[in-house]
């Protein structure tokens, strides 16, 4: 007996195992008294021997949540199933007919010379269309036609190549006319894939195709009849930064983020925002999801030259600094999608995972480590609809643009601490070694956004402050089971007679969301007692361009305002007052 | 070897490894079909990466048979 959760793991033997493994398990899941979302009944009209599909199909079917029923007309009746009433194809009530059609045993297609009949082909395919659509419903899909295998083109220019691919652009445009009718690109899949002809069995059997094709044309098939059938993907959440462009664009600014037609890796991204473009013209919906200040990414949208995105081009946004699975849930309700609709694209593996726990129905794509493989990334996942394009597709982008302006409730995830706990955080805190000394300076002179006083140092200055007794300097590094960020936070603290300042308090945005900056705080204050008894300790905050996510970041610990002057804002409480905050679930280890 | 042979053609012909014996042939197995005998033909040259030779892709219609014929293509 197959169990109804077995069925991901046979998907996974199916994907990787042989060819015997592959039949084996669609005839386990064929034969199994399982629970399918959808369900299809598929007829095939061939002029060839195509029963090979079956199993693929089938395949290709299950893996999207799709049974499917299958039954194939006979070898070269197709005109007459269509014509006749009591025929296999209306007694197979299908609701997608898969009309397969090979160039090579048309009687029509070649002349007694072997020349190709465009005309007289393109009429045939004409009229077994018009007849098929005028009797049954639901989907039809064709195919392209490749070379036939005496041809003789192997990149140069040929007649007879030029030919097929005549015909085949007519037989698209013609089809293109017949309402739910698509075509399977034959071509573009041989592009794709390499070798189509299998010659062995198709001089002994009829069966002209390989393996690996009738492979991918199933896929192509499955994912047609999916999207008929609805619960297809429609929306991409794109992360920001080294997503879209390379490099953080609240740090590097306008000019220092990589993105443009000419220099790697800026071009990757420029490549991928390219592709966003097409998916978003088949009706594709495109949203985003950073952690960032709304602002820097809508000056990237609106003002980088190289940016082929716009703000126009997007159904909906969440550029802040709450989680992002509280923010997709949210995208879905703005664009009344359910969940399950959506695909979220991040480079960082620890916003993959949280939203892979905290949304398991949304799929999640990481960007690739071989960065030139980023536009591979979306060529390769094949569950959006948009198959079968419609003018209601690339029109629905403005709808949602219309109903952006919507209440934006507040969600929270109960789970967000289990989430943290799942990371086994592990940060590691104390004073600075003398080899730390230039990532903090560069620290300094980098961080724009978390980061309170935004005050620039130099190596010098940073030794300077390491070597005296009345300053130090704190540092942050952090891991997870990710892997390790590094020296990831610092604070520069001095000490004035038992009154304890910081001067500089910042967190790269690589570990944000995490509440790190807690567990510095915490070691911080116990750091002012510990190394000069200090009583009281002032913080200040200097607002600038960037850093408004941190305005509020000593008074919600407890900090008291002691003066107001311009864009700067000075803070202070007493040791005694101090309540640590750090998450439990951190584990800190303490550089004595 | 013959275990191998006897699991690919337990997969794709959709019997049990120990209904396979010495007068297996489409005779005996119902399900031995013409698109099944293509698959077989297809799964023996992938888990033994050999090449059945055109001559033998219709002919190879027993299990002893299928054992010769990979034995001597494995040993050349």
């Amino acid at each position: 007996m197959t169990e109804q959760a077995e069925i991901p793991a046979l998907l996974a033997r199916a994907a990787t195992g042989s060819h015997a493994d592959r039949l084996s398990v669609v005839e386990q899941l064929d034969q199994a008294e399982l629970s399918w979302p959808r369900q299809a009944r598929v007829h095939v009209l061939r002029n060839f021997t195509a029963e090979p599909l079956e199993a693929p199909l089938k395949l290709a079917a299950f893996s999207r949540g799709l049974k499917l029923h299958w039954s194939c007309g006979d070898h070269d009746t197709y005109f007459q199933d269509i014509l006749d009433p009591a025929s296999t194809l209306h007694s197979s009530q299908a609701d997608v007919v898969v009309l397969a059609l090979w160039l090579e045993s048309l009687p029509m297609a070649f002349d007694p010379e072997g020349r190709l009949q465009t005309a007289a082909v393109v009429e045939h395919v004409r009229s077994v269309v018009t007849e098929l659509r005028n009797r049954v419903g639901g989907l039809i899909i064709l195919n392209t036609f490749l070379e036939p295998c005496h041809g003789i083109s192997r990149g140069w220019p040929s007649r007879s190549a030029d030919d097929v691919r005549a015909l085949n652009i007519e037989i698209r445009r013609m089809v293109g006319e017949v309402p739910s009718t698509c075509v399977a690109d034959f071509e573009a899949l041989r592009a794709s894939i390499g070798e189509a002809h299998d010659l062995r069995y198709w001089f002994m059997f009829k069966s002209p195709l390989t393996q690996r094709f009738l492979t991918a044309w199933a896929d192509v098939l499955g994912q047609m009849i999916a999207s008929s059938k609805g619960g297809q993907k429609k929306v991409l959440v794109l992360d920001c930064d080294n997503t879209l462009w390379g490099g953080i664009c609240g740090e590097d600014g306008l000019s220092g983020i990589r993105l443009g037609p000419s220099d790697y890796p800026g071009v990757v991204f420029w490549s991928f925002q390219r592709q966003l473009l097409e998916l978003q013209r088949t009706g594709v919906l495109l949203t985003l999801c950073s952690k960032n200040n709304e602002a820097d990414v809508m000056e990237v949208l609106d003002r980088h030259p190289s940016s082929l995105l716009r703000p126009h081009h997007l159904a909906g946004w969440r550029v802040n600094w709450r989680d992002k699975a509280s923010n997709i849930v949210e995208l879905a309700d703005e664009l009344r999608l359910g969940l399950d609709a959506l695909v979220f694209v991040d480079d960082s593996p620890v916003e993959l995972e949280q939203v892979r726990q905290s949304l398991p129905m949304v799929d999640t794509l990481a960007v690739p480590k071989k960065l030139y493989e980023l536009p591979g990334l979306l060529a390769h996942y094949n569950r959006f609809s948009g198959v079968i394009r419609t003018e209601e597709d690339a029109s629905r982008t403005a709808q949602y643009t219309a109903e952006r302006e919507r209440t934006r409730q507040s969600v929270s995830f109960t789970s967000h601490d289990a989430f943290l706990e799942s990371l086994e955080l592990e940060a590691t805190i104390g004073e600075a070694l003398p080899e730390e000394l230039p990532r903090v300076a560069q620290l300094t002179q980098k961080t724009n956004q978390f980061n309170v006083t935004t005050r620039r140092y130099s190596e010098n200055e940073i030794e300077w402050r390491h070597a005296s007794s009345d300053s130090a300097v704190v540092i942050l590094r952090v891991r997870d089971r990710f892997g390790d960020y590094g020296l990831t936070g610092l604070a520069l603290l001095s000490n004035a007679d038992g009154h304890g300042v910081i001067d500089t308090f910042l967190m790269s945005c690589r570990v944000l969301g995490r509440r790190m900056e807690d567990a510095l705080l915490d070691e911080v204050m116990a750091f002012f007692h510990r190394r000069w008894q200090c009583g009281e300790i002032t913080a200040e905050y200097i607002a600038s361009a960037k850093n408004q996510q941190v305005a509020e970041f000593f008074p919600s610990r407890g900090f008291e305002v002691v003066e107001q002057e311009g864009t700067g804002t000075r803070y202070s409480i007493t040791a005694a007052s101090y309540e640590p905050s750090a998450p439990t679930m951190v584990r800190i280890k303490r550089r004595e | 070897m013959e275990d191998r042979i006897k699991r690919v053609m337990s997969k794709v012909l959709g019997v049990e490894v120990d209904e396979i014996g010495d007068d297996s042939s489409p005779d005996t197995i119902d399900n031995w079909d013409s698109l099944r005998h293509m698959n077989l033909i297809l799964a023996l040259e992938q888990e033994f990466g050999v090449t059945i030779g055109d001559e033998e892709v219709s002919t190879l219609i027993s299990y002893p048979l299928i054992v010769l014929v990979v034995r001597e293509l494995q040993s050349t």
